[in-house]
């Protein structure tokens, strides 16, 4: 089933998970692999992941989850580092649906929900995918923030046009893709709650220390970095793989922060491989 | 000497060096000690080093020099590899004055023209001190051009004073360094000479990567950066320091890509403590 049959619209579920309405698109069946988009303005599962739900439903059950302040999930205010209370999330949404294990996608701060899962509840965590995501510990060859950051916090306050192009040029090894119309829809979704601009701008950062704990992950991961990326540099994943003991690293050239799109024939044919195969 | 003692006006000097006229800025007696400013807009030595010359003036005869198509030298348009350049026309100049041996100090593009110049003339130099240097090919822990790069290879063509107000928020840490001043600054002495502009913007030179020669370089060198350096990559650092048979590294925290002027008086002292002894 390709993606050009799947929609939105079509694909698109609420449902509890704990005191937060989740939304989420789902396509597929067997094996739960669950798409955690990352943390830009006006980003959800379903524009981050629309390469990659087609060929993956095509043999998993695939959801594409909004993330808490995301897309349309409900609000949530952030007194924990929102990687912390997505997880709790997602544990909740499976518990829901009943899930008892899946194999778990994360992009940029969906990694950093991802690793949360894995030390919350490892026992639910089949297996894990991470990619462009921020290392746990410091980058030793790279400034904070990073240019990409920089534009990225900038969208919460400035969710124009402009403000978007500027980003997506920085974010992508090769944006010509991004058509104004395209930009428009990131910008409407952007704007659509500005009560989570000001949640996020204010919570995105905080984090706990997950070095210690991940020191002791045994869960089989791929880590998935972008040569290009200037959101998010490329040294946090080798932080990862030498952290995750049953990790497997990949990097791809001419690659920005944007992996599963980028590279998404690549990005899905080592996904399939490696929940085929670990 | 204090360098409330010393202006540019009372240092300023000029020297003809072949077909070109060099400026320089000069204070101090005994060895030569020269100091190379980087090659952002605006750039000079005076305005590169106005806090370094005092101390450095005690000890040795200090020139900073103008780089052809800056401050007070001649605009040239320059056709062939762009450190070659300038490091032979340096020696004509050295050559000149009846100077035969001298330590550079080299801030960024300067420190580009100080490995060019010692492997075009390894008798005629004391000791390097690099600090930020430019020319070592790709850093293996991102992508580059940096950001830092990025916004001084477009200002040539922008040239307004907001883009030298990104540029300087781009190249000091400290937001105490990022003054209104500085950036009128800056902005006020790229402008001041067009003809400085245009031979650079007609010019074909570019930089080489200078690793598979680093290797000859026998004279003692210190390779010092700013650890949040977003013009070079600290990762050129190391591998300065892997490639040069005798040199040392020190990094300075919270530090970018100024370091004799964001770290002035720790940067003094280690320097003249290395040329004295090191």
């Amino acid at each position: 089933m390709s993606t050009a049959t799947l929609t939105e619209p079509g694909t698109s579920k609420f449902a509890q998970a704990g005191k937060i309405k989740v939304h989420y698109n789902e396509a597929g069946t067997g094996h739960p692999v669950i798409l955690l988009h990352g943390g830009g303005a006006g980003a959800s599962g379903w524009s981050n992941f629309v390469r990659n739900i087609g060929p993956l439903s095509e043999k998993y059950r695939v959801l594409l989850v909004d993330q808490p302040n995301y897309g349309k999930t409900d609000l949530v205010p952030l007194t924990e580092p929102l990687g912390q209370v997505s997880a709790r999330m997602v544990r909740d949404l499976m518990d829901t649906l009943g899930m008892q294990k899946a194999t778990l996608v994360g992009n940029s701060l969906g990694g950093m929900t991802t690793l949360n899962f894995a030390v919350d509840y490892p026992d639910r965590l089949e297996r894990m995918v991470l990619m462009g995501t921020p290392g746990p510990a410091v980058d030793l060859f790279t400034t904070f923030p990073t240019e990409g950051q920089k534009l990225l916090f900038r969208l919460f306050d400035t969710a124009t046009l402009e403000a978007f192009r500027a980003f997506i040029n920085i974010m992508c090894y090769d944006a010509s893709f991004a058509t104004d119309e395209l930009l428009q829809q990131r910008v409407k979704a952007a704007t659509a709650r500005p009560e989570a601009a000001q949640i996020l701008k204010a919570g995105l950062m905080r984090s706990r220390d997950l070095v210690p704990a991940l020191r002791n992950t045994k869960h089989k991961s791929l880590i998935i970095h972008g040569r290009y990326d200037r959101v998010v540099p490329m040294e946090g994943s080798m932080q990862l793989f030498s952290l995750l003991e049953n990790s497997t690293l990949l990097f791809f050239n001419k690659c920005g922060h944007w992996a599963q799109f980028e590279k998404a024939d690549e990005f899905n044919r080592a996904l399939v491989d490696f929940i085929d195969h670990s | 000497m204090a360098t409330t003692a010393l202006t540019e006006q009372s240092t300023s000097k000029f020297v003809q060096a072949g077909d070109i006229k060099l400026h320089y800025n000069e204070a101090g007696s005994g060895d030569a000690v020269i100091m190379l400013h980087g090659g952002g807009p605006g750039a000079s030595g005076w305005s590169n080093f106005s806090t370094n010359i005092g101390p450095f003036a005690e000890h040795y005869r200090t020139m900073l020099f103008d780089m052809p198509q800056f401050g007070k030298s001649d605009p040239v348009v320059i056709n062939e590899e762009r450190a070659h350049y300038n490091a032979k026309a340096i020696k004509k100049g050295l050559d000149q004055l009846g100077i035969k041996k001298v330590s550079f100090i080299g801030n960024s593009f300067g420190g580009a023209t100080s490995l060019a110049f010692v492997l075009l003339y390894p008798e005629a130099v004391h000791k390097l001190v690099l600090m930020g240097a430019a020319g070592y090919g790709q850093s293996i822990f991102g992508p580059t051009p940096l950001e830092g790069i990025k916004a001084l290879n477009a200002w040539w063509h922008v040239r307004t004073k907001e883009a030298m107000k990104e540029i300087v928020d781009i190249f000091v840490y400290d937001q105490k360094f990022k003054t209104d001043e500085l950036v009128g600054r800056r902005f006020n002495a790229a402008m001041s000479k067009p003809e400085h502009i245009e031979a650079r913007n007609k010019s074909t030179g570019g930089l080489m990567d200078y690793t598979p020669e680093l290797h000859k370089i026998k004279a003692p060198t210190l390779v010092i950066w700013g650890r949040d350096d977003r013009f070079s990559p600290l990762d050129w650092a190391l591998r300065l320091t892997w490639h040069l048979p005798n040199a040392q590294l020190h990094v300075f925290p919270q530090c970018g890509h100024w370091v004799q002027y964001e770290k002035s008086d720790q940067f003094n002292r280690l320097v003249l403590d290395f040329l004295q002894n090191g």
